[in-house]
């Protein structure tokens, strides 16, 4: 008895403390947020659907069964085929993006290539486009009539007619993929080989060593930690992903894991598709797991700093120039020129050809007879379909709400991990909140339907709602939010609060004054990065969108399987152009209110 | 024996001359520092002549091979010079163990596996560190790590040893500690040793020469018993000194040549064969130490009031005061001293050191 009375007082000490009680609520929210849906996946797919009962005599829905798994689990077509092509882009896309990543990043960290800033901006490009903006452009460049398509840019420009392997399948996949995510690599390699003080090197040249042996035995081995998160993430990315591998890797028969689920949905074969979802999770799962491994204790090589980071920068002598040139030349021709092909088709008239003469604005704003079924398939312009309007609305709706509502949260989540450093209840924040990582976005989407698809407790049924499309924001995107909520709450040191605390303030008075107004370049960081990553987001919203709830992207990819290409070219247009529109009215408002905190002397 | 010959370098960054025309010989199997404040351009010498840094002018010579040279053009790169560098952060690679990392150099070497083997061993049991050898930088305390650097560099039996700030990242007890270890490593293996520090007890109590710096030049190079008790300049008298040299204001009185009117209305009268020239500004440097303190008047003292006093432990500090001019005074610590108590205070003209107030330079 008298135990029980302790342990009720050490909890209500606890729980007298705001950052505690905060922490336990967040857990709690964010558990029911990621782990739950997980628990659900894994219990749906061992269990009969009411979609079963109309196949199979004598089950009841709901029942355990172990029927869907041994279906699927050594099924060749069902998850073998599709499970290994998904090895395949995952670990083709990651060489490549690998590959690019460090090479720029050394050349912009490390030598003294001029043009610094532009080769970064340049660099960059491909992380604020849809990750599968190019794979549209990619179509329409090597489409040709030797595989019965329409006539493509490069068959236009130079009678050139690419192989079927080239325009579909695995190659277009793993290319296209790695294009839009080496920015990873490139942006953590980068910063990890800014960190690298110069010494490291020095020494290794002091003992005898060349250059080339110092880049492989000293520098390289030192950033690999960062390199490899940048691939984990990328990989988890990249078999996540829906839209290129349905656009380019199915018309040649290459189907992958994501394109697999959501087809087994489709067919209301929702069991198996959970399995495969399963499989899709543990296989990124396992690969955080071998980099664990692999990178042991020693993660994140912390160089112990003196004089702080001194860099020489290797000179490149008589290749500076060529160098630079070729980078900007390498990400002109693969990013820049197919997207200036993906805005210029958008105004063609007629598919292939790329004459002045077609140039037309049709699929703008619908000049010609709209009810012309040749060439609209009965679907009005961009700016006279309701569809754009609406589908412009729900973007907007969804992701502005994830993001202030991750803004917020990623804060709190920041607060109660920074202030509570070393706890134990810091680290499990910590840990769930960057969980999310490791599910990819269209196994999110599954599991969501398999949480939010019925009733449970006081929560009804969500799928078709707004509510259900936030939520998935919030699951998915919680790591971003949370990793900009942290890194703004190191800022101020923790006496700050203290003072505030002996001087008698409330927590509440104390986040609202003292907490808030220095660290509130986290919330709009945390928003800007989670609107836009939501709002470019096809494969998480892909299963869960229905007519009402229809987003950007998701029209997007329907008018391109709906082989309306040109609209949605336009509307690609229209969405990156938004994007940018948005990171740049951010920049402007950061500037503004840093300059502001600058005024006051805070910054 | 020479070993080392500086003539006339200069190195530049922008507009800062961070060394300004060194000329300098060091010599063979000596503990070599050069000591002075941050900025003063030590750490630029030091990585100078280990060629990390291109001099704009001037030679550098090892025995009698050339290695920098402006007018021969003439610069043999870093890894073909032979010397030992550890850096003020170690550097240690964080993915190599202790024994990868001190066995790097000899691995670019070429050296047979077992003689590899063979060295390591060595050197890790002359450092006494055999039980460390598995372990990786982020598994070691800042001693340790120091030890590994220093072994790397061992390791490939360089014939001069460069360190930059060597121990300013350890804690006051281990920094006794590697010192005693250093002067160890010196004595053992008879190496050069070029030594960059701001720290003047660690320059004193490690080196044979000491080189003190300012402003890219050297003030000073001499054998650190010449350093301190006959400071060239006033820049050296006045940097050299825990806690500081007493520096007064004095002129030589008219006609007189051995006497000095000082500042606080006494003569200071230097013995025979110091001769001064007649009306000269002067300042004279006194260590506290070298004051002798009287409660009790004796002839030749001058009379002073005690101000404050400050107990540093081993030794007391007295801020004495006469009319305007203040003098700090070291005494013993069992001295009785009041606030506003009179007493005597002996200058013995031969510890103090008389310098031009222009110049600076010591007369």
């Amino acid at each position: 008895m008298q135990d029980f009375n302790k342990l009720v007082r050490i909890l209500r000490i606890k729980l007298s403390q705001p950052r505690i009680l905060l922490g336990i609520c967040l857990l709690l929210f964010l558990t029911y947020l990621i782990v739950v849906p997980i628990i659900t996946l894994i219990t749906n797919a061992s269990c009969f659907q009411l979609v079963d009962t109309f196949l199979l005599n004598g089950i009841k829905e709901g029942e355990f069964t172990l029927y869907h798994w041994k279906k699927v689990v050594g099924n060749y077509d069902i998850l073998i085929q599709p499970f290994l092509n998904t090895l395949i882009v995952g670990l083709g896309a990651v060489g490549v993006i690998a590959v690019l990543g460090t090479m720029i990043a050394w050349l912009v960290a490390r030598t003294d290539i001029p043009l610094k800033g532009l080769l970064t901006v340049l660099a960059t490009i491909p992380y604020v486009l849809p990750s599968w903006s190019l794979a549209l452009p990619w179509i329409e460049i090597f489409q040709n009539t030797g595989i019965n398509m329409a006539v493509g840019f490069l068959e236009y420009t130079t009678s050139l007619k690419a192989p079927l392997w080239l325009v579909f399948g695995p190659i277009p996949v793993i290319i296209v993929l790695g294009l839009h995510y080496f920015p990873f690599a490139f942006l953590l390699v980068a910063a990890a080989l800014g960190n690298l003080s110069s010494d490291l090197e020095e020494t290794a040249e002091l003992l005898g060593a060349s250059r080339v042996k110092i880049l492989r035995t000293i520098t390289l081995p030192i950033v690999m930690p960062a390199l490899l998160s940048a691939i984990i993430l990328c990989f988890s990315l990249a078999i996540g992903s829906y839209g290129t591998p349905s656009l380019l890797g199915t018309p040649g028969g290459f189907t992958v894991l994501s394109v697999q689920i959501k087809s087994l949905m489709d067919l209301n074969l929702q069991s198996q598709a959970y399995i495969l979802t399963i499989m899709l999770i543990a296989l990124s799962v396992l690969v955080v797991y071998l980099n664990n491994r692999i990178i042991g204790i020693r993660k994140g090589y912390e160089t112990i700093g003196g004089k702080g980071v001194r860099k020489r920068l290797t000179p490149l002598k008589k290749l500076r120039i060529p160098l630079c040139v070729s980078v900007i030349v390498f990400i002109t021709v693969t990013i820049l020129l197919p997207l200036a092909i993906l805005v210029w088709s958008s105004f063609m008239l007629n598919r292939g050809d790329y004459s002045f003469g077609n140039f037309s604005l049709h699929y703008w704003t619908g000049i010609i007879d709209p009810s012309n079924p040749e060439f609209t398939v009965g679907e009005p312009a961009v700016f006279r379909n309701p569809k754009f309007f609406s589908s412009l609305r729900n973007t907007f709706l969804i992701s502005g709400m994830g993001a202030a509502i991750l803004g917020v949260l990623g804060m709190l989540v920041g607060y109660v991990v920074v202030m509570g450093r070393g706890k134990q209840l810091s680290r499990l924040l910590e840990r769930i909140s960057f969980a999310p990582v490791m599910i990819p976005s269209i196994a999110f989407g599954a599991i969501y339907i398999s949480l939010f698809g019925v009733s449970r407790g006081p929560i009804p049924a969500l799928y078709g709602t707004f509510a259900i499309l936030i939520l998935v924001v919030i699951g998915k995107k919680i790591p971003y939010a949370s990793r900009a909520g942290i890194s703004a709450m190191f800022q101020p040191s923790k006496e700050l609060e203290e003072a505030g605390e002996v001087l008698g303030a409330g927590w509440l008075k104390r986040f609202k004054q003292i907490i808030w107004p220095l660290t509130k370049t986290g919330f709009s960081s945390g928003f800007l990065i989670v609107f836009i990553s939501a709002s470019r987001e096809l494969s998480l919203f892909i299963m869960l969108v229905t007519v009402k709830t229809q987003v950007l992207t998701t029209l997007i990819f329907e008018s391109a399987q709906e082989g309306i290409r040109q609209l949605s070219y336009a509307l690609m247009t229209t969405l990156i152009t938004i994007t940018l529109i948005t990171i740049g009215v951010f920049r402007l408002y950061e500037r503004y209110s840093n300059r502001s905190l600058v005024k006051k002397g805070i910054l | 024996m020479t070993l080392i010959e500086i003539s006339q370098l200069r190195k530049s960054f922008g507009e800062v001359v961070a060394v300004d025309t060194v000329t300098m010989e060091i010599e063979e199997g000596s503990f070599t520092s050069f000591l002075g404040p941050s900025g003063c351009g030590k750490t630029t010498m030091l990585r100078m002549i280990a060629g990390l840094e291109d001099p704009d002018e001037g030679e550098i010579r090892v025995g009698d091979e050339i290695i920098f040279s402006s007018s021969q053009v003439i610069n043999t790169s870093a890894k073909k010079r032979k010397m030992g560098l550890v850096f003020q952060s170690y550097a240690l690679w964080p993915h190599m163990t202790v024994f990868d990392n001190i066995a790097y150099g000899l691995k670019t070497k070429r050296v047979p596996r077992q003689g590899i083997e063979q060295k390591v061993e060595s050197i890790l049991s002359m450092m006494k560190m055999q039980e460390l050898k598995a372990r990786y930088p982020s598994e070691l305390s800042g001693g340790q790590q120091q030890r590994v650097a220093i072994s790397r560099m061992l390791a490939v039996d360089p014939k001069i040893l460069l360190m930059d700030e060597p121990l300013s990242n350890l804690d006051a007890k281990l920094r006794m500690e590697m010192r005693a270890e250093l002067k160890r490593l010196h004595r053992d293996t008879g190496i050069t040793i070029i030594y960059v520090t701001h720290d003047q007890i660690e320059a004193f109590s490690l080196s044979t020469h000491v080189a003190v710096m300012d402003k890219g030049r050297i003030q000073q190079f001499d054998v650190p018993e010449n350093i301190y008790d006959r400071p060239e300049n006033l820049f050296v008298a006045g940097f050299i000194g825990t806690p500081f040299v007493n520096l007064m204001s004095g002129r030589v009185a008219t006609g007189e040549n051995r006497r000095i009117r000082m500042e606080g209305d006494f003569d200071l009268i230097f013995p025979e064969g110091i001769t001064f020239k007649g009306s000269e500004e002067v300042v004279v440097a006194v260590r506290p130490e070298d004051l002798r303190i009287y409660r009790e008047y004796k002839k030749d003292t001058v009379e002073y009031t005690i101000d404050d006093s400050f107990n540093a432990g081993s030794a007391l500090f007295l801020n004495l005061t006469r009319e305007t001019s203040t003098l700090l005074a070291s005494v013993e610590r069992t001295f009785p001293s009041r606030r506003g108590d009179t007493v005597y205070v002996e200058f013995t003209p031969s510890s103090c050191n008389v310098y031009d107030r222009e110049t600076g330079n010591i007369l």
